[in-house]
């Protein structure tokens, strides 16, 4: 563990607006980029970013191998190495731990970290093509499923081992609805009802329309630097306590576990490990809900609620805002929408601000700590990150 | 129901009648009925060892002939395809008198639109039909079907087919056998070497801990040891759906719209075929739903998805305890 002095602090912070937006991929970088970098309480020049990690599937192909460039052109600072880093929806998770460890071990000052993703400018087939693509392709996507129909799976046999009934699956979406009126960014700011959500067309049985998170667009900045360094940033910087990842088999069929993700279990381990606070000390956490089965899951593996306890969690109200353990109070994938590439980097910009007590009306009262979880595909990779402010 | 202990041949066609004809369902083809009529004729069992089969069907491209045998389990290069000629059959055959006994696999397969889809298979020496006009249609694409009927003390198989969907296949687009990969995909090769394990359920189980490796990887998932491999068949009757979804329409994969439009939302169920070995499959003959967990599944080879210019097989996950 490092000595405190040595960790890496969010010190500057931008996220566009997330939803079906008009704006193409390099407009998106570069407003992230701008919004992060006039963040920064006590001011940044751009030229004094050292290096880049970018967060991004490349969906729709427009710029597959080599995205890596076009960030620092639009960061207007070429020259600096820019490494992508893929692993589907925790592109930008993964992208945040590269920054982190960057900063610790000493080879850079200051790092930018980005995620993004463009969605919604392809027609549906296409989109469909790429939804597919993070799954194990030979014996999931070959035998006729998307990650919905993965979830479904996992939902299904949740349901069958621990009784899990389809009102704690529909109040997950209803309350990161609720929060995601509180969020300018959300792609979708409307509360929606618990029988809503029950009585929309179903995609991939037991899940519906309403249990999956929207295709979005969108772009997330954040500024990393050394601890001991954050003063000449600002006043206020969130440090990163601790970074875990872990990875598991890319096929469900090969995991001894239907209804836990083994590489969630190793990322929290290696976090809480690393940071030296426990469960208990969180003021709230920002977890991967791309359906809402998974945000059960989270909860669960993530040592938040006991195994198949997170349904009564849930359905207790304790997950809201206000309660014991709020649980996404930017809305979450499922309301603020889900740019692929770019959801690691949101949860963070979700901490930065709730811990800095800028939240305006999703505050979480008295945050001081918190955990960001991200999952690619469907378990196959996970990282889990904590946050505090001291 | 199989045919026996002693049968020589089976003869399989589909259960659902439309218009008078014994229709196919919409992932079933010649090589697919071919492979069910092996099947249910062999039972399991490969002893004594089958060296040669030869596979008349006029509609199916030369290549399926290593799809197969990959699905037969027999080593590369013994299926033969022949067009369904008369006299290549007659020259066939009479190569074979005094071949060692039980070694040939003979199969018949058509599916032509107009007459009964139908499969023959047939093992050992092959002895002409008797009767009149029994060698008549060999020519052309009702040569199972004739053979069938000249063959008739042969045990016949209704294959089981959804009763729901007693009605035509609405037309779906053949061309979309010309779909092309935007990215992801599984390479030709890849697909291929695959195949052991897709089609036959083929996995490595590990004389060191024991544990079964599927598919196959090369070493062992248990203890990471890679030369204490023995190679197994894992059950291909089926086992114990342990979870289900039904994928209603724009939750496929892009590979799967051809069977979207042409039979609506289906279901894919994760079926333990083993102790802590899992399989994902797509189930078919069935409405969406009608599986649930904890039911009995058995297996079956169908085309799965189209893909740069053929289709590709595997196994799908269908009702019913046993074959």
């Amino acid at each position: 563990m490092s000595p405190p002095g040595e960790r890496a602090a969010i010190v500057g912070a931008g996220h566009t607006k997330f939803g079906a937006l008009v704006e193409g991929p390099r407009e998106l970088l570069r407003r992230a980029i701008d919004l992060a970098l006039a963040s920064v309480d006590k001011g940044v020049e751009r030229g004094a970013i050292q290096e880049a990690f970018l967060g991004t599937l490349g969906i729709s192909g427009w710029q597959l191998g080599n995205s890596s460039a076009i960030l620092a052109e639009e960061l207007r600072h070429p020259g600096i190495p820019v490494t992508r880093v893929e692993n589907a929806c925790a592109s930008s998770g993964f992208a945040l731990r590269a920054g982190v460890q960057a900063i610790e071990s000493g080879a850079r000052d200051l790092v930018l970290v980005v995620g993004l993703e463009k969605m919604t400018d392809s027609p549906s087939a296409r989109r469909r093509y790429w939804l597919g693509v993070s799954g194990d392709t030979e014996y999931e996507r070959l035998a006729g499923l998307t990650f919905a129909g993965v979830y479904g799976l996992l939902a299904a046999r949740h349901m069958r081992e621990f009784g899990t009934p389809p009102e704690a699956l529909a109040e997950v979406a209803v309350k990161n609805h609720r929060n995601g009126v509180l969020n300018p960014n959300a792609h979708f700011q409307k509360a929606i009802t618990r029988e809503q959500v029950l009585a929309a067309p179903r995609v991939a049985t037991p899940l519906g329309l309403y249990d999956c998170c929207p295709v979005s667009d969108g772009a997330v900045a954040l500024l990393l630097a050394r601890r001991s360094d954050a003063g000449k940033y600002t006043d206020t910087p969130v440090t990163i306590a601790g970074a875990g990842a872990g990875s598991d088999f890319l096929a469900v069929q090969e995991r001894p576990s239907l209804t836990h993700f083994a590489a969630t279990r190793r990322a929290a381990d290696e976090a809480f490990r690393r940071a030296g606070f426990e469960r208990r000390d969180l003021s709230f956490a920002e977890v991967h809900d791309c359906f809402t089965i998974a945000e059960l899951i989270a909860l669960e593996d993530l040592g938040l609620a006991p195994e198949g306890g997170a349904a009564a969690m849930t359905l207790d109200g304790r997950t809201a805002l206000g309660g014991t353990l709020p649980v996404n109070p930017d809305g979450g994938l499922k309301a603020k929408g889900h740019p692929i590439g770019a959801t690691g980097a949101s949860q963070a910009y979700e901490i930065f601000r709730q811990l800095r007590h800028q939240a305006e009306r999703r505050q979480v009262a008295n945050a001081e700590r918190a955990l960001a979880h991200n999952v690619g595909g469907s378990g196959a990779s996970a990282t889990v990150t904590l946050f505090e402010v001291r | 129901v199989n045919a026996g202990t002693g049968a020589r041949g089976v003869r399989l066609r589909p259960g659902r009648v439309v218009a008078g004809r014994r229709q196919e369902g919409p992932d079933e083809d010649a090589l697919t009925l071919a492979i069910e009529a092996a099947d249910r004729l062999l039972d399991g069992t490969t002893t004594p060892p089958i060296d040669r089969v030869h596979w008349f069907s006029a509609t199916m491209p030369t290549g399926t002939a290593d799809i197969v045998g990959a699905a037969l389990g027999v080593p590369p290069g013994s299926v033969s395809l022949h067009p369904d000629r008369r006299s290549e059959l007659e020259t066939t055959r009479r190569a074979q008198t005094g071949g060692a006994p039980d070694s040939a696999l003979w199969l018949f397969s058509s599916t032509d639109n107009r007459a009964d889809a139908t499969a023959v298979a047939w093992r050992g020496p092959l002895e002409a039909p008797s009767g009149s006009g029994a060698h008549g249609g060999i020519d052309g694409d009702g040569a199972a079907s004739q053979w069938a009927n000249a063959l008739d003390s042969l045990p016949t198989i209704d294959h089981p087919f959804d009763p729901s969907s007693a009605a035509a296949v609405p037309a779906f687009e053949l061309p979309l056998l010309d779909q092309r990969s935007e990215g992801a995909y599984v390479p030709r090769p890849r697909y291929i070497e695959n195949l052991p394990s897709r089609l036959r359920f083929a996995a490595d189980r590990c004389a060191n801990c024991g544990v079964v490796t599927f598919p196959i990887r090369g070493y062992c998932r248990g203890c990471g040891a890679a030369d204490r491999l023995v190679r197994v068949e894992l059950p291909r009757q089926g086992g114990e759906v342990l979870a289900v979804t039904t994928i209603h329409s724009g939750a496929q994969p892009t590979e799967f719209d051809w069977w979207v439009s042409a039979r609506g939302p289906y279901d894919v169920a994760l079926v333990e075929i083993a102790p802590g070995v899992r399989v994902t499959l797509q189930v078919t003959d069935a409405p969406p739903g009608q599986v649930r967990p904890g039911d009995h599944v058995r297996t079956t080879v169908r085309r799965l998805y189209p893909m740069e210019g053929e289709w590709r097989y595997g196994r799908k996950a269908v009702p019913g305890s046993t074959r």
